[in-house]
């Protein structure tokens, strides 16, 4: 119990109320303006709303872009990987070990960074700007490598 | 002058709101993931983040629409390297174009239907996040069908040269 005097903290529905009282804040689902809510619905879509601290800038632009780079090494190297399976098992054709290689340890190596990228998400959101651009700069070096390495098969081979 | 007055309001008004809110709330930074309750300013005091209280939902459904991104991008990742290394072929005389057209025209459909998919899913975002967590991991689900189509018209160019 209380005692004398001493106020009960507001609770979560009662803020969001105050909250939205003087703010023209949009749904972050249907965009409606949530302005003069009473309760802790969005009254267009439905959904459950709560107040949530974030960042005041979320700096997602370098993690998306990495993102992009890492997902499109992966999945050159894990489906040219899958090309040669497949087309070697139907042709009856010997495609030579040094493109399964590449295109293996290609899709290993570009698998393992970009789980590092999803789970480093935060450290990368944190840093000084001129650091998250040269991250995201330095992501193309994971496809650039991939592709190297697909090259340098192709070379051997011949 | 009367707009960077109302800005330094809502400034002032965001701060004052996100201190009232962690008054008695353990929340944790959303960057650094430390313990904020209680802070006086806008800053964590732990790694200095400059915070704001927001409206978000419930439950924020975000997971499956990166996975589509990722899915849709190795998809067009694919198409690309594969297109370039045709090109490189083309230029070191490895290869002959008239060969390689049917390729290139598979690879280029490749690449256009998983722009198209990735334009389609960062548009229905929203939407998506709005499904049941069932139509979501079908919709992500059904998403694997773009690099498989762009895997698809490669192999099919392949057998019926």
């Amino acid at each position: 119990m209380n005692e004398p005097g001493q106020k009960n903290p507001p609770n979560d529905r009662d803020l969001l109320k105050a909250f939205l009282d003087r703010r023209d804040e949009s749904c972050p689902l249907c965009g409606y303006n949530l302005r003069g809510l009473t309760g802790s619905q969005c009254p267009e879509c439905a959904k459950a709303l709560v107040l949530r601290v974030g960042l005041e800038e979320p700096n997602l632009g370098a993690y998306v872009t990495g993102l992009i780079a890492l997902a499109s090494a992966t999945g050159f190297c894990f489906l040219m990987f899958l090309f040669f399976v497949i087309f070697s098992a139907k042709n009856n054709s010997s495609i030579p070990r040094v493109y399964f290689f590449a295109t293996g340890v290609g899709a290993v190596f570009s698998s393992i960074c970009l789980v590092c990228w999803i789970r480093l998400a935060r450290m990368i959101r944190g840093c000084s700007r001129s650091k998250r651009v040269v991250a995201a700069i330095a992501t193309f070096l994971v496809p650039l490598i991939c592709f190297t390495m697909f090259m340098w098969a192709a070379i051997n081979e011949k | 002058m009367n707009e960077s007055k109302s800005q330094s309001d809502v400034r002032a008004t965001n701060s004052e709101g996100l201190t009232d809110y962690l008054r008695d709330r353990d929340r944790s930074c959303p960057q650094c993931e430390k313990n904020i309750r209680g802070i006086t300013s806008q800053c964590c005091p732990h790694c200095g983040i400059e915070l704001i209280l927001r409206i978000g939902l419930d439950q924020s459904n975000f997971t499956s629409f990166i996975a589509g991104i990722i899915i849709i991008t190795s998809g067009l990742g694919f198409s690309v390297f594969v297109l370039f290394l045709l090109i490189c072929a083309v230029l070191t005389s490895i290869g002959n174009i008239s060969q390689l057209q049917q390729l290139v025209v598979a690879l280029g459909l490749g690449i256009v239907i998983s722009l198209v998919a990735l334009l389609l899913w960062l548009r229905l975002g929203r939407w998506m996040r709005c499904q049941t967590k069932g139509r979501r991991r079908f919709i992500v689900a059904l998403s694997m069908l773009v690099p498989l189509t762009s895997l698809a018209l490669f192999l099919m160019v392949r057998y019926f040269r």
